[in-house]
């Protein structure tokens, strides 16, 4: 734990501590002080009803007269009215020194605080206020309309995310009040109200019928998803035993109901991938010999070793294995797992929007991680600035610079989307046509060079590659230049254009 | 540069302890208040009784009954206000823990060292972070909505509370962000000044220490609404009354002296927005204050009335505007609030970093109609260099760009952000064939063992066939 999470962790539970105390002794005076003036009420009521009887006439006539009720009490109002009321002032002062204490350690404590304006470095042609749609022609005279349009477009993108994580029924309130409720493809809503359901029977009921079915009638060449799928299905029904997994057949004495379904289900399910994934499937398979045994603790352990994560150098490779070890350490008290079940759904709805044309992942969503991942940079970078007296925010319309600092490459494993090329002579990044006949006329502001004027070149000796005017650059009205790397010598006839595909 | 590590997530959500420790300071002086006022209640009863000495037991118990009935609803606010204390309470706890749960996900290698960096490898932090890009989402809609009969945010928070594992009502703090969205829009949209007056008042003290300018704001449009809509006389008497005394300096505090120069700047400018309907500009003489200029001028006649113009309607929406900026900026303050929603900072981060010169706009990724482009099949032919752009082939191909920034959506957003520095980063064995198209060599490789033959590479793009010898590995760093 950080020092910095302990002392927060700590400030919470005092704040916490304090809070319920205190307010806890006001309530009580406070229930106390009501029952010291019902007492007296009651003092008065009796004093009022003897004093009746007294003037009433005497009905028994037996003449014998009772003790006479004091109202002492009510003498005492005032003193017991300042008592409460001091004692309620102490609980709030105890209560509110320490709420500042923690406005003084957390709120206002430099140590805790990384401005997220300070990491607003490059700021989005968005307002951070309300843009209301009709004002489109007051937008148009303020020169906002460029600020609308990414209003609608940010909208969109949290539509799609929401439609791509299973919360469809976002949907309305979001486009509500909006024009982009007619541009929306209503096609495409249906099949994800499909996915809706298959994700929430997966999540909330931890069912997996539905998802099993619709994913063994796509899954022929990556079985990757169907494999946990059928593994998570296997210890659910050794836990749970549904009653649509049994067949026929005569159960052997030795198994329980539960084990019998599971073995059923693993013999007519499990064989296709043995050859697939041999060690975890049948490391899972082995979860039946441990359910009823008495050994059951040593069994797990000994598995659970067997399958400890080597170092797997494949990333797919280690999250199943990561996966498998996950469902053995929780597989008898498997519902309690619910990461389990979100990043299978999560799997499951990569694989929907594939089948759609989509991107597999919520692209806002693969935004913001790489905002995650990169906002100390930012952070710092903007910190900096102001130190050196820079000033803070960068011009807008940015669109022709590159980010001032190197991204570190760390994480970079989570977003290569492109086959990148940084040209070794000029530092420059290769721009692959994009030049579409289409894409020109919509005007998009971006790419503005011409993209035909710089390809990548191989040179045919050492096949090293640069872009072709660095090439140029490279030649010093000669016909001849030098490898910048292995520096064999070339003919400018021996270069060639080349173009990366990716597949 | 620097990694994002367990501190830095702790420091970048100050504000989500700052805004409940403001709530429960507020909600305290609540009930200190409420103390105080029964406190004087029951003692000016208490007092009027020793003034008679000689009461009947029966007013004694009138008396005692009286202070017990409004004693029951002191304690029934009190209970109120003591619920209250618990969420605001509920909250923190709620969000240290989520907090804690980073814990889980530090690079283990790390684990020692006092600030270790987050391993982004886990998947549970993958579900983690996901659930905190809902949070942001949510967040924006919150602040954000422009619908003036229900907040977009909170409908969408408690469907997704719904379905989510998360306490989201104590994760984020939906009721101070409907009531600065409400006040936002009953500014900017109904043009009405009842709720900002209200939130005023009942901030008066925290906005006096800031020393913004709100109270003036307010002013100054009801005065500038009144004129607009016609009600001349109102007009006058409302400034004569709130804004002259704007015009002097010992009215402001010390704290508010900044704003006195452009305040008097203001009030003499502002007969200008009239200007433009002609009858007003006799009593137009700029700097005057405006209770010279207005205070024993000739009026406009009965029946007198203003029909703006598109000019003064939009200097009008201006005015609002101006106010409802004011109003954001003592709001973020008293709360600690980061005046840009972190939304956007997030993305705009997180777009330049994945913003390359391959991006382009992708417009089968969507489920909106207008972007929906038609797939490009092979319209060019094989030696043309247009057929090699990403844009053209992954369609040929059949593969699906993954890329966030060449979304339609955010390929628009990210226009105006600069691209990320990289470094070289080309696909594994990187294999040239003598068209000129490079591939990464194990994928070419089972697919021409798919389609073609073991002595032959077939090129998908061009379907042209070339012998093993004469494609080249090539070597891009």
């Amino acid at each position: 734990m950080t020092q910095l999470l302990s002392t927060l962790q700590k400030e919470v539970d005092a704040l916490n501590e304090a809070g319920s105390r205190n307010l806890q002794l006001l309530v009580d005076n406070t229930d106390n002080f009501l029952d010291a003036l019902r007492a007296i009420e009651a003092d008065l009521a009796a004093q009022v009803e003897h004093e009746q009887s007294e003037n009433a006439p005497n009905t028994n006539g037996n003449g014998v007269s009772t003790s006479v009720p004091t109202d002492t009490g009510f003498d005492s109002l005032e003193i017991i009215t300042s008592s409460w009321y001091n004692d309620s002032i102490r609980c709030l002062k105890g209560y509110n020194g320490q709420i500042l204490k923690f406005l003084k350690n957390i709120v206002n404590n430099s140590k805790f605080r990384a401005d997220l304006d300070d990491a607003y470095t490059y700021p989005l042609e968005l307002d951070s206020a309300p843009l209301n749609e009709v004002s489109l022609a007051a937008a148009r005279q303020n020169g906002d309309a460029r600020k609308l349009e990414n209003r609608q477009n940010l909208l969109k993108s949290i539509a799609v995310h929401f439609l791509k994580t299973g919360h469809g029924d976002c949907l309305d309130d979001i486009l509500t009040g909006s024009s982009l409720v007619d541009w929306v493809d209503t096609d495409t809503i249906l099949k994800f109200a499909e996915l809706s359901r298959i994700v929430d029977d997966l999540k909330t009921r931890h069912d997996l019928t539905l998802a099993l079915q619709w994913l063994s009638t796509r899954e022929r060449d990556s079985p990757e998803l169907l494999i946990r799928l059928h593994m998570l299905q296997y210890v659910l029904v050794l836990n749970d035993a549904p009653m649509s997994v049994f067949s026929g057949d005569e159960k052997p004495d030795t198994l329980t109901e539960a084990e019998y379904a599971a073995y059923k289900y693993a013999i007519r399910n499990f064989a296709l991938y043995f050859k697939y994934d041999q060690s975890n499937v049948e490391s899972v398979f082995f979860l039946i010999a441990l359910k009823p045994s008495e050994l059951r603790a040593i069994l797990k352990d000994v598995i659970f070793k067997a399958i400890e994560p080597e170092n797997c150098s494949e990333l797919e490779g280690a999250s199943r294995k990561s996966f498998v070890l996950s469902l053995i350490q929780s597989f008898d008290d498997i519902h309690s797992n619910q990461s389990l079940f979100d990043n299978l759904a999560h799997r499951l709805t990569a694989h929907f929007c594939d089948d759609l044309g989509l991107s597999r992942n919520s692209s806002l969503f693969e935004a913001l991680l790489a905002g995650f991942v990169n906002l100390p940079n930012f952070y710092k970078y903007n910190r900096l600035q102001q130190k050196l007296g820079q000033k803070q925010v960068e011009d807008a319309n940015a669109d022709d610079v590159d980010l001032p600092f190197l991204i570190p490459d760390k994480n970079r494993f989570l977003f290569e989307y492109h086959p990148i090329f940084i040209c070794p002579v000029s530092k420059e990044q290769l721009q692959p046509l994009t030049g579409d006949d289409d894409f020109l006329k919509k005007k998009l502001r971006w790419p503005k060079e011409d993209p035909n004027a710089n390809p990548v070149v191989v040179f045919e000796l050492c096949r090293h590659m640069a872009l072709k005017e660095s090439v140029r650059s490279l030649l010093r009205g000669s016909d001849k230049f030098k490898c910048h790397y292995c520096y064999k010598k070339h003919n400018i006839l021996e270069v060639k254009d080349a173009y990366f595909i990716d597949l | 540069m620097s990694e994002p590590t367990l501190n830095f997530f702790i420091q970048t959500r100050q504000v989500q302890f700052a805004v409940p420790n403001e709530l429960l300071k507020k909600n305290l002086k609540a009930v200190q208040k409420l103390i105080e006022k029964v406190r004087k209640l029951l003692l000016d009863e208490i007092v009027k009784t020793q003034k008679s000495p000689h009461l009947t037991p029966q007013e004694k118990l009138t008396v005692v009954r009286k202070l017990i009935r409004s004693f029951e609803q002191f304690q029934k606010k009190l209970r109120v206000l003591v619920d209250k204390d618990a969420e605001y309470r509920r909250r923190l706890a709620a969000r240290v823990n989520r907090l804690a749960q980073l814990q889980l996900f530090v690079v283990k290698s790390n684990k020692d060292i006092d600030d270790p960096p987050l391993d982004f490898h886990n998947e549970d932090f993958m579900t983690w972070l996901r659930d905190e890009a809902n949070l942001l989402i949510i967040d924006y809609l919150l602040k954000s909505n422009v619908v003036g009969s229900t907040n977009v945010g909170s409908m969408v928070a408690s469907k997704l509370s719904q379905k989510l594992e998360l306490p989201l009502q104590d994760l984020i703090d939906i009721d101070v962000y409907e009531t600065y969205n409400k006040v936002f829009l009953s500014i900017t949209q109904n043009h009405d000044l009842d709720l900002i007056t209200t939130w005023y008042t009942d901030n008066r003290n925290a906005l006096k220490k800031i020393g913004l300018n709100l109270q003036f704001e307010i002013h100054y449009c009801r005065y500038l609404h009144l004129i607009s809509t016609g009600q001349m006389y109102e007009a006058i008497l409302y400034s004569k009354e709130n804004l002259a005394p704007y015009a002097q300096s010992q009215f402001y505090s010390p704290e508010e002296q900044v704003n006195f120069a452009s305040n008097t700047e203001r009030l003499s400018e502002v007969g200008s927005p009239f200007t433009c309907d002609g009858y007003l500009k006799a009593i137009c003489t700029p700097k005057t204050p405006i209770s010279a200029i207005l205070y024993g001028q000739n009026q406009p006649s009965n029946g007198l009335s203003v029909v703006p113009t598109l000019d003064s309607r939009i200097q009008a929406e201006k005015w609002w505007a101006r106010l409802a900026e004011c109003f954001t900026q003592d709001y973020t303050q008293i709360y600690g609030i980061s005046h840009t929603y972190p939304l956007l900072v997030y993305l705009s981060a997180g777009l330049s970093c994945l913003k390359t010169k391959s991006c382009f706009c992708y417009g089968s990724n969507t489920i909106f109609g207008t972007n929906r482009q038609k797939k490009h099949m092979a319209k060019y032919s094989n030696d043309d260099p247009r057929l090699r752009g990403p844009n053209v082939y992954y369609d040929c191909l059949g593969k699906i760009n993954q890329c966030p920034v060449c979304s339609p959506e955010l390929f628009a957003l990210s226009s105006s952000l600069p691209y990320g520095l990289f470094i070289t980063s080309i696909f594994n064995k990187p294999i040239l064939l003598p068209n000129g198209n490079i591939y990464p060599y194990d994928k070419l490789n089972a697919h021409s063992k798919k389609y073609g033959s073991d002595s032959k590479i077939l090129d998908p793009l061009t379907n042209e066939l070339f012998g093993r010898l004469d494609c080249l590995r090539v070597f891009p760093a």
